[in-house]
């Protein structure tokens, strides 16, 4: 096992399994250079994950599984990109999707978002990943989280 | 900025191997169809911009604990209250 250091702003210097390592060829949309490479940081007893740049210590996400939420979501990954991240079936892809929290206004819950629109799909076995642009109305790129 | 105009059933060519071709009119809309390798990725633009501004959005939410954020309802449920309510006051 070759392990890695990765510097964090949140959780200081972390030593992560080589191959825990997600590869983004094109990274995610306005942030291409920090999230060419990311790591999944999990956390006990909640359905939310760190995904965090390998490069880039103030690059770090909330992600969540979609389906915990909203069971009915449906998603479509394109041939183009079953080919180009190597998926080889359904047990191989992970989705995820991010998630925002904006500050809320004194007295008030911080507001919670997922971005339904732009998931971001991986493949377990190859490590590679891409953010889908789905081509949908049904879905949000700010849809709540609790209410 | 290049303008072109085009008829329906028209295209134009960009570099070796985009073909944008100019499928339908209908009303206030256009249908587009494109040709292009697999490397080159198409979106509809404004929702590619929805996506960046929510990426960078979503960047390192600051002192975010995430055992305080909501949990998912129980399944065949709807969503109820968050759990545990909001104590007010201090």
């Amino acid at each position: 096992m070759t392990m890695v250091s990765v510097d964090s702003r949140r959780f200081g210097t972390i030593e992560v399994d080589e191959k825990s390592l997600f590869e983004f060829a094109d990274g995610l949309l306005g942030l291409e250079e920090s999230t060419r490479s990311l790591v999944l940081v999990e956390q006990e007893d909640t359905p939310y994950f760190w995904l965090h740049s390998t490069t880039d210590p103030d690059v770090a996400f909330v992600v969540t599984d979609p389906w915990l939420f909203w069971p009915d979501y449906d998603i479509v990954i394109p041939d183009e990109i079953e080919e180009e991240l190597g998926l080889t079936g359904p047990e191989d892809v992970g989705i995820m999707v991010l998630v925002s929290v904006r500050p809320a206004a004194e007295g008030k819950t911080p507001s919670v978002t997922a971005n339904l629109l732009g998931p971001l799909v991986v493949s377990s076995s190859t490590r590679r990943g891409c953010q889908l642009v789905l081509d949908s109305s049904r879905y949000s790129a700010r849809e709540r989280i609790g209410d | 900025m290049l303008v072109l105009t085009r008829r329906q059933g028209q295209a134009i060519v960009i570099g070796d191997n985009v073909v944008v071709r100019v499928v339908e009119l209908k009303g206030d809309q256009v249908r587009l169809g494109i040709d292009a390798p697999r490397s080159v990725i198409v979106h509809r633009e404004e929702i590619a911009e929805e996506i960046r501004a929510e990426n960078l959005a979503a960047r390192q939410a600051e002192a975010v604990n995430l055992a305080d954020l909501p949990l998912p309802p129980p399944p065949a449920v709807k969503a109820g209250p968050p759990p545990g309510g909001s104590p007010d006051g201090d």
